[in-house]
C-alpha cells in the first residue's frame, strides 16, 4: 500500500512563501495556525469573535509581510503569538493597561435557561476582561496555547520573571473574580 | 487548594472557555484575498527588454547627417545613460 506523502513542515512552507511567493504555501501555514491564534486573540479581546478576527487577519497580514524577519530560532507560533499579541497591544495604546469592559449576555437569555458550561465560560470571560491586558496575555498564553513561562515571556517581550509575575497577579485576580461569582 | 489543584481548575476552566480547533469559516480565502498583489517579473522583463530595443533602433537610426545618432557627441551620452537608467530602474524594482 503506497503511503501517503508527508505533509511539508513549517520551514519548507515559509521557503517556498519566500522565495516564489507560493501563497498557496502561505495558505497552508494559515490553516495550521489560524485556529490557535484565532483562539489566543478571542481570549485576549474577552470572547469578541469579530474583533478578535479582524486582529487575526492583521496578524497574519503582518506576518506575511514580515516573513523575512523569521529566523526561524523560535517555533512559528510562537513568533504568531508574537505578533498577535502586539496587534492586540497596538490596537489602541491608550488603553494598554486598561481591562477591557466585561462582555454582556446575549439579550433575552436568562441565567436559568443558561447551561452551567456557558454560564462558567461567561463568568471566566467577565473575569478575564477585567484583567490588565499584559496579564491577561501571560495566563493565556500559558494556560490555554500551553506554552513553557519562557516561551511565553519570548512571546510577550519581557524577562521570565516579569511574566511569572504576571501569571501570579492574574491567577490571584481571576481566583478572587471567580469567588466573587453567586 | 493545593497547587495541583489550582493548576488543574486553570487549566479547565481556560480550556473550556473556547471550543478548540475552531473551523475556518472563510478565515483563510478573506485573507489570501487581503494580501499584496504578486510582482509580476514577466512583465518586469518585457518592459527592460522593450526600453533596451527602443534604444537599440535609436542607435540605427540614421541622424542628419547620414550617421546613427551614436555617432553625436549628445546621442553618445544619451543613450547609454538611458539605457542605464532602465538597468537601475529593473534592478530596484525587483528587490523590493
Amino acid at each position: 500500500m503506497a503511503s501517503l506523502p508527508e505533509a511539508p513542515s513549517d520551514a519548507e512552507l515559509i521557503t517556498r512563501v519566500l522565495v516564489r511567493d507560493d501563497r498557496r504555501a502561505f495558505g497552508e501555514l494559515v490553516a495550521r495556525h489560524q485556529s490557535a491564534v484565532r483562539g489566543l486573540l478571542r481570549r485576549l479581546t474577552g470572547g469578541d469573535v469579530a474583533q478578535a478576527d479582524d486582529l487575526a487577519q492583521e496578524t497574519f497580514l503582518r506576518a506575511y509581510r514580515g516573513l523575512r524577519g523569521y529566523r526561524g530560532g523560535a517555533k512559528f507560533s510562537s513568533w504568531l503569538y508574537r505578533i498577535a499579541c502586539n496587534v492586540f497591544f497596538s490596537r489602541d495604546r491608550g488603553s494598554r493597561d486598561a481591562p477591557l469592559e466585561p462582555p454582556a449576555l446575549e439579550a433575552g437569555s436568562t441565567e436559568l435557561a443558561l447551561p452551567d458550561r456557558v454560564l462558567e465560560r461567561h463568568d471566566l470571560e467577565k473575569a478575564l476582561a477585567l484583567l490588565k491586558p499584559r496579564e491577561r496575555a501571560a495566563l493565556v498564553l500559558t494556560y490555554a496555547n500551553e506554552l513553557t513561562h519562557e516561551e511565553a515571556a519570548v512571546v510577550l517581550d519581557c524577562p521570565v520573571g516579569t511574566l511569572k509575575t504576571h501569571v501570579a497577579r492574574a491567577k490571584e485576580k481571576l481566583r478572587r473574580q471567580l469567588e466573587e461569582v453567586p | 487548594m493545593n497547587v495541583r489543584d489550582d493548576e488543574a481548575w486553570l487549566d479547565t476552566l481556560l480550556q473550556r472557555q473556547l471550543p478548540s480547533g475552531s473551523s475556518d469559516d472563510g478565515f483563510r480565502a478573506r485573507l489570501l484575498e487581503r494580501l499584496p498583489p504578486p510582482p509580476r517579473p514577466a512583465r518586469r522583463v518585457f518592459g527592460l527588454g522593450l526600453t533596451w530595443l527602443v534604444g537599440a533602433l535609436v542607435l540605427l537610426l540614421p541622424s542628419g547627417e547620414g550617421t546613427g545618432v551614436f555617432a553625436s557627441d549628445a546621442g553618445s551620452l544619451l543613450v547609454p545613460c538611458c539605457l542605464g537608467t532602465a538597468l537601475l530602474w529593473y534592478l530596484v524594482d525587483s528587490l523590493r
